[in-house]
């Protein structure tokens, strides 16, 4: 927040403190960094005050702390998964289904781990340093759009599940590249956008979509440079990449499609029929609490994206639309609705509205913070204490 | 409207005028910033009583859908709550609840009027608290305003405090606040007749107020708005308290029914500093206390040193009214059996909440850091207390 405006004319600065100052980009790296002092201060207490019941005063003798390291609470979920990956290799017996990940992510911890760190820690550290990486490349796609750097930042580092911005998870990793590529995009540079975009599609199957928004925005842009257009193929090739890597591992080309429906039993599926699974899951089936309450934010976040894709539609946003379009047909039509909001969080388009919108009005600036704050710190401190959060 | 839209927003400039004429836009960035806050901690309590409602491995519960086991207003019936209402439903000495006269009959006496009403007692509480805290927070805004900082940062100090639960919960400390906080505006005035009329008020909700009867007759002696007309009034909080005092000897015969009440139900007695540290240490680290009473106490000993350090800052700036009441607050809970709810204590001391308001006036890195530290520990905090954990 210290500095605004870009001063490539001031005043020549020497000292690195001066350097730092001047740095254009430094709200959004400021935004991030605070941003992790809550995450992780959240997480920490959370493991300490929940390590036992609230009947239990005295322990078993020895003075106790949680039962997890500060490290290990972050094993949650998909973070076993993708751990066991590079423990255990893809197709590992009893874990057949984690073809269903893609291998960027494990593979960049892997090699934070050759230094000697844990795999966990290992993957903490790569979400940290690409979500700082993320969090710039927003900060300047806000700016362009007409907001604050720090404001956009802001909006996605306080969404309601941006506990998967600090879990040792693909999606930092997944927005690093995204929104880099668009940025780079957005600028006319073509052919990096494009590697970003494969390097995105290595990571998650969504750089697929945003390999689709690209094409989109390439020909709606005024920077559309058609030397450049071969570049705009390249996302394409990363995933045909990374199931070709699969088909070598496991001897089939179509491995992850069975991989999704075999673990997650995620199908084609009439958005209908989705519609009304999900909502018996979040209404009528039983469901336990904690898991019937995720259940209707899945419903509630669908509305909410195609309510963000239609004003992007009308902002004539094309290539933005493209992308969230794109993310929300693939969730809808999946057997149930599963981790939309998730997915959310590598949605740029969003968080630059938000952006946007925050600097334009400072009521909805402080609403958006208050809701989405304890939301997401609420979000992490159950999702080290192993509750599910879609 | 056009003025809660200028809301944080920093190119702001302080109302400038001769006179010193309350800033009605401040008081209007104060309100907004506690009333965000509330949507925060509701929103955070609401959900982990969601989230946490049944353990981790159940999936499918009973086969009818089920939310919550408690109700939005009954999660935070938890700890003092049953004390305050036992006292407003059974009256002192209620049965099973003998050592209520520990709780002073200010908030009881308003609950009871509001379950006249057939009010849920819980929400009462609540509501009184979500009331008073408005109230206070525009007094610290101004306090805050008052000694140079921007307003809403001394109200945004506050309402993140780690323990800030406590302003929400249906307890006492939120309508403290607002007796105490506006009694140290009117007195920074000059109207001391006025501010020791609500330090009385004070009197009747916690005894902490003995502390800021101290505190006003030290910023009486220091002021250059010292009025010896008004100095008799100085004496009102002590008839005040003689007042309870002697209500409770109506009712049980004895004049230290209080300190009986303190020390059957807390172990709450007089003891050296050293010892107190030394029994607080053990709970935290040596005595195999389960972990979420042990980092409990170790927040209390780091709140103690943050108190104490406060004081010292305090002392240098010579706030000496200011200073005697962190100070006497210091005194007697670092010289009880334990260290017990320190940190708790520190949501009705003004002068920390007006300091750091200032600190985050001046130094944008420190408004950074305090948020990114304390807001997280806030809301973890607010989801420990409405599933029964213990918040020191």
């Amino acid at each position: 927040m210290a500095v605004d405006t870009e001063q490539p004319n001031g005043p020549t600065t020497t000292g690195l403190v001066d350097r730092i100052r001047a740095w254009p980009d430094l709200p959004s790296a400021v935004v991030w960094f605070a941003t992790r002092i809550s995450v992780y201060i959240a997480a920490w207490f959370a493991t300490w005050a929940f390590a036992t019941g609230p009947d239990v005063l005295q322990g078993d003798g020895v003075a106790s702390g949680p039962p997890t390291s500060f490290a290990d609470m972050w094993n949650r979920w998909d973070a076993d998964r993708f751990k066991a990956i590079n423990e255990f290799g893809y197709g590992a017996p009893g874990d057949e289904t984690n073809y269903a990940f893609f291998p960027g992510f494990p593979l960049l911890v892997r090699l934070v781990h050759l230094t000697g760190l844990s795999l966990t820690i290992s993957g903490l550290i790569v979400a940290f340093l690409a979500g700082l990486m993320a969090a710039i490349a927003l900060g300047r796609l806000t700016e362009l759009a007409g907001g604050r750097r720090e404001l956009g930042v802001l909006a996605w580092a306080l969404a309601p599940v941006a506990v998967y911005l600090a879990a040792p998870y693909s999606e930092a990793l997944f927005c690093a590249f995204a929104f880099w590529c668009w940025y780079a995009a957005k600028r006319g540079w073509w052919v990096f956008a494009g590697s970003m975009a494969m390097l995105a599609a290595f990571v998650r199957i969504n750089g697929a979509f945003l390999g689709v928004a690209l094409i989109v925005l390439f020909l709606t842009s005024k920077n559309r440079d058609w030397r450049q257009s071969p570049a705009l193929v390249l996302p394409f090739v990363g995933v045909a990449a990374v199931f070709g890597i699969y088909r070598v591992l496991s001897g089939s080309w179509t491995i992850w499609f069975w991989a999704q429906g075999q673990g997650w039993s995620r199908h084609l599926s009439n958005p209908i029929h989705s519609w009304q699974t999900e909502w018996d899951w979040a209404w009528n089936y039983g469901v336990a609490a904690p898991w019937a309450v995720q259940y209707r934010f899945e419903i509630l976040y669908v509305v909410l994206l195609i309510a963000f894709a239609l004003v992007l539609l009308i902002k004539r946003w094309w290539g933005e639309a493209t992308f969230v379009l794109l993310t929300v047909a693939s969730l809808a039509t999946s057997t149930v609705f599963q981790s939309v909001p998730r997915s959310s969080i590598v949605l740029f388009p969003i968080w630059i509205l938000l952006g946007v919108w925050m600097t334009r009005s400072a009521v909805f600036r402080i609403l958006l913070i208050s809701v989405f704050a304890p939301v997401m710190l609420v979000s992490v401190a159950t999702y080290i204490n192993a509750y599910w959060v879609s | 409207m056009a003025v809660i839209s200028r809301l944080s927003d920093r190119t702001i400039e302080a109302d400038v005028r001769t006179t010193p004429e309350p800033d009605h836009g401040a008081d209007l960035r104060s309100l907004g910033i506690w009333v965000a806050s509330r949507v925060s901690v509701f929103i955070a309590a609401f959900y982990a009583s969601w989230v946490l409602a049944s353990p981790v491995g159940v999936f499918i519960g009973t086969g009818e859908q089920t939310g919550p086991q408690l109700s939005f207003v009954d999660i935070w019936n938890r700890w003092d709550v049953e004390w305050y209402q036992s006292i407003s439903a059974g009256g002192y000495g209620a049965a099973g609840h003998e050592n209520n006269f520990a709780f002073l009959p200010g908030l009881p006496a308003v609950l009871h009027l509001l379950g006249d009403q057939g009010i849920n007692p819980t929400l009462a509480g609540l509501l009184i608290s979500l009331v008073a805290g408005a109230v206070a927070a525009i007094a610290l805004g101004r306090l805050t305003a008052d000694v140079g900082g921007r307003a809403e940062w001394g109200v945004l100090a506050w309402v993140l405090a780690p323990v800030a639960v406590f302003l929400t919960v249906p307890y006492t400390e939120a309508l403290f606040c607002a007796f105490a906080f506006w009694a140290w505006v009117l007195a920074r005035r000059g109207q001391w007749v006025l501010a020791a009329l609500l330090v009385s008020g004070a009197a009747w909700v916690r005894v902490n107020a003995l502390f800021l009867a101290l505190a006003l007759v030290v910023a009486f002696l220091t002021s250059p708005r010292r009025d010896w007309r008004q100095s008799p009034a100085l004496l009102l909080p002590w008839v005040a308290t003689v007042a309870w005092m002697g209500y409770y000897r109506s009712i049980t015969g004895s004049w230290l029914t209080w300190f009986d009440a303190e020390s059957a139900g807390w172990d709450r007695h007089l003891s050296s500093p050293v010892d107190a540290f030394l029994a607080t240490y053990r709970n935290g680290w040596t005595n195999g206390v389960a972990a979420s009473f042990a980092v409990q106490y170790r927040i209390e000993i780091l709140a103690m040193a943050c108190l104490v350090a406060v004081a010292i800052v305090l002392l240098v700036k010579r706030w000496w009214g200011e200073a005697t009441y962190v100070l006497l607050t210091c005194v007697s809970l670092g010289t009880s059996t334990l260290y017990y709810s320190v940190p708790r204590s520190t949501v009705v001391l003004f002068p920390i909440w007006m300091l750091l308001g200032l600190w985050m006036s001046r130094r944008r890195v420190v408004a950074w850091s305090y948020v990114a530290i304390a807001a997280p520990l806030m809301l973890v905090a607010v989801i420990g207390f409405v599933q029964g954990q213990w918040i020191a």
